[in-house]
């Protein structure tokens, strides 16, 4: 066993320490720490300039073909590079949807024409996209979606609805998975279609969220249309793309996640020294649990990620939304108790403190990219090899 | 960064995995558990005769040095089999002890018969220390296989309140069996009538048997927490099979979401519990700033998987799991013994908040 990074992770991880230490030292200093939560609609135009200099430096779609914009890089390092893109508090991302879930998915099972059309515009982040998966009426259940496609000549036409679509009011583009077989259920008929949303058919809606603000919306569409070519694998194999799309989540930011989570465990323990908390042992106690854990949580997502070099895909790595978000959930609750009844006062406009922001948002943590119950089926069905629910197609 | 271990390391597995399959049944346990020893002593000589106890001990004195991280996939091995033996008690808390100390006379005289499994050793620790004109008495509780070892490597304290460490010949105590709570461990009430302390008799002083405690209770841990791993892997493959097989209200009862999402909860506990221990075992054998936390870490975490896992596995397999005659309370008990068997578990997060520095008070 040797558990350390290679040479040419650490110098990697040097390089990028260093680039990022100069940027966000000089012409970006103003970025850095923004753009997190409770700060996402700030500093755009700002930010998104940022992720065009990354790009035109190169640092943008690491693991990509080099024809695509990418370097090529090995999983771990492009791991290496968001722990330190966090470490430097760069500034929150705009492109993650394009570079984490679309982009892949296209090189995997896109035409060399959407290839070419899309990729080069992800990684220099001159356009942004959006999920249009979930609808009011098909969250943890996918397959039963009702926004429709239809053939139009060299057209695709949409109608429909999708909810939960964070960024969709700053994005160009939307993967949006419809129904484009009429009277097909569930898994079958569906398309994968790529959406420009600067267009009439397209209403998108702000969603607000507990915080009181939202990065969440509604996107209505309402004769919305896109070109014929713009739909990914054939039409009606949507069901088997989009699950691709889902699987391409690599863990790239895990350890950048962590270290954020980190930040926090820290923020909390301050306050509960400040406070007074930490004369409670049960809070002492909570803290310390909280804090072994995350040490746990890094060693498993190095051991996932170990694991997935090597062609493995381990099944312990289904445990780790499920880990994380409930530990995260933990971690906003311990956050309210150490605050005390300092923590029933908010500002002008419900401004919340950060543990307040914290203890909300956490709450979302082990609802979205797949419940908590979603998680517990897939590990025991799908790491455990236990039976399928009797009513699942 | 790879976290196979070493083919070394895998060859010896495998050889002790033969040796301990036709210990695992239920009969065998129960067999073992029954031994005046509380073990068989016929396996305990074949573990010694695989090499099994050599691990910690230092090439120059006989051993095969292969480091913390071979001893925890060992343990881990034995914790899966549910092994009655005074393997740990031998070859990881004494020989690690002696191994690592200063006690040169000691290490010659000693850890070469140890290596070999030729005299059986353990530690006796949290008993009271009496000094009267420079003479030790005292008592010492739950000393595991205390009644069987041959020599006792005794953790006191010397007139002044400082840690002292001594070993002893097994026969300059008095010694009553106690039987364990975990039927697979078996206990000794030791009594050491008043006598003079030799100083050739002294493992480490002072300062110096404070840090040697404090490592080789650190390194102790990590190898005690993958023999719970070891427990707790046990426990999930027998529900995982069970829940598998057993049918009522005409279906397989893994098909319940009841059922599923518990077993899942298990197996993501005990996988975060194996990720902590495996950081801790590298820390010991690599990162010795980092073990004292790591090491907490994996004791907290494991013994918490081992406890769920052995205590939901009776729960999965219903009725049948609260009999006498099934394993499921023999898992169950280990767990929770061995939860406080290198002190009380509540100690440990104590502790851990105050390497991270979280006091008490304002």
């Amino acid at each position: 066993m040797d558990l350390r990074f290679s040479d040419e992770e650490q110098a990697l991880r040097a390089q990028v320490r260093a680039f990022l230490h100069e940027q966000l030292g000089g012409r970006f200093a103003a970025l850095r720490g923004r753009g997190g939560p409770g700060d996402e609609e700030e500093l755009f135009d700002e930010r998104l300039e940022w992720e065009r200099f990354l790009g035109s430096q190169g640092w943008n779609c690491l693991s990509w073909p080099a024809r695509y914009g990418g370097r090529e890089l090995p999983l771990m390092q492009e791991v290496i590079f968001f722990e330190e893109y966090a470490r430097a508090q760069a500034p929150g991302r705009l492109g993650h949807i394009g570079e984490g879930l679309l982009g892949p998915t296209l090189i995997a099972l896109g035409t060399e024409e959407q290839r070419q059309r899309f990729l080069p515009k992800i990684a220099s982040a001159e356009e942004l996209w959006c999920q249009g998966y979930s609808e009011p009426g098909a969250g943890s259940d996918l397959a039963g979606i009702r926004t429709r496609a239809e053939r139009h000549g060299d057209e695709w036409v949409i109608h429909g609805q999708k909810v939960w679509t964070s960024l969709a009011h700053r994005s160009d583009w939307c993967f949006v998975l419809a129904r484009s077989e009429k009277g097909s259920q569930r898994h079958q008929g569906l398309s994968y279609l790529l959406v420009p949303l600067d267009q009439p058919g397209v209403d998108i809606r702000p969603i607000t969220q507990p915080t009181g603000e939202g990065d969440f919306n509604e996107v209505f569409f309402d004769g919305a249309r896109t070109e014929a070519r713009w739909v990914v694998g054939a039409p009606g194999d949507g069901w088997r793309i989009a699950m691709a799309t889902l699987a391409f989540e690599r863990g790239t930011s895990t350890l950048a996640q962590q270290l954020n989570f980190a930040n926090e465990w820290q923020q909390i323990a301050t306050a509960a020294k400040t406070l007074g908390a930490l004369k409670h042992q049960q809070i002492r106690h909570r803290l310390v649990q909280s804090r072994m854990e995350l040490l746990a949580m890094r060693w498993s997502t190095l051991r996932m990620l170990t694991g997935m070099l090597e062609g493995r895909l381990s099944p312990e790595a289904y445990t780790l939304k499920l880990y994380w978000a409930s530990w995260h959930r933990r971690l906003g609750e311990l956050a309210m108790d150490v605050l005390g009844p300092s923590g029933a006062v908010v500002g002008s406009n419900y401004d919340l403190s950060s543990l307040q922001r914290l203890f909300l948002f956490s709450r979302a943590d082990t609802i979205y990219a797949g419940s908590n119950q979603i998680q517990r089926n897939l590990i025991a069905e799908r790491a455990l090899g236990l039976p399928k629910d009797p009513w699942r197609a | 960064m790879d976290f196979r271990p070493a083919p070394d390391v895998l060859e010896l597995l495998a050889l002790t995995e033969r040796w301990l399959e036709p210990q695992r049944s239920i009969d065998a346990l129960l067999e073992a558990q029954a031994q005046p020893a509380g073990y068989q002593v016929s396996a305990w000589n074949q573990c010694a005769e695989l090499g099994l106890c050599s691990l910690l001990i230092d090439e120059a004195y006989g051993g095969t040095q292969m480091g913390l991280e071979a001893m925890c996939h060992l343990s881990e091995a034995f914790g899966r089999a549910l092994l009655a033996s005074p393997h740990f008690a031998h070859a990881v808390l004494a020989s690690d002890l002696l191994n690592m100390s200063e006690a040169e006379a000691l290490k010659a005289q000693h850890l070469g018969a140890w290596a070999m499994g030729e005299t059986c050793a353990t530690v006796a620790s949290g008993g009271r220390s009496d000094w009267v004109d420079g003479t030790l008495s005292g008592t010492w509780d739950n000393v595991l296989h205390g009644d069987t070892a041959d020599q006792i490597v005794l953790t006191a304290h010397d007139q002044s309140g400082q840690p002292l460490i001594l070993l002893l010949n097994a026969d300059a105590f008095e010694r009553t069996v106690q039987h364990g709570f975990d039927q697979s461990r078996q206990r000794a009430r030791l009594v050491l009538p008043r006598r003079p302390v030799d100083p050739s008799e002294v493992i480490a002083s002072g300062e110096h048997a404070q840090r040697l405690v404090s490592l080789a209770q650190q390194r102790a841990q990590v190898v005690l927490a993958y023999e719970q791993l070891g427990v707790a892997q046990a426990c999930l493959d027998a529900s995982l099979e069970y829940a598998k097989t057993r049918r009522q209200f005409g279906t397989i009862i893994g098909t319940f979401q009841a059922i599923k999402h518990l077993i899942a909860d298990l197996y993501t506990q005990l996988e975060a519990a194996r990720s902590a221990a495996v950081f801790a075992a590298w820390c010991a054998d690599h990162e010795p700033d980092q073990l004292p936390f790591a090491s907490l870490t994996a004791a907290q975490l494991a013994g918490d998987a081992a406890f769920q896992c052995a205590g939901q596995n009776i729960q999965i397999h219903g009725g049948i799991g609260f009999t006498w005659e099934h394993p499921a309370h023999l898992y169950f008990k280990r767990a929770q013994s061995n939860q406080h068997l290198l002190g009380c578990s509540l100690d440990q997060l104590d502790q851990a908040a105050r390497l991270l520095e979280l006091e008490g008070g304002c």
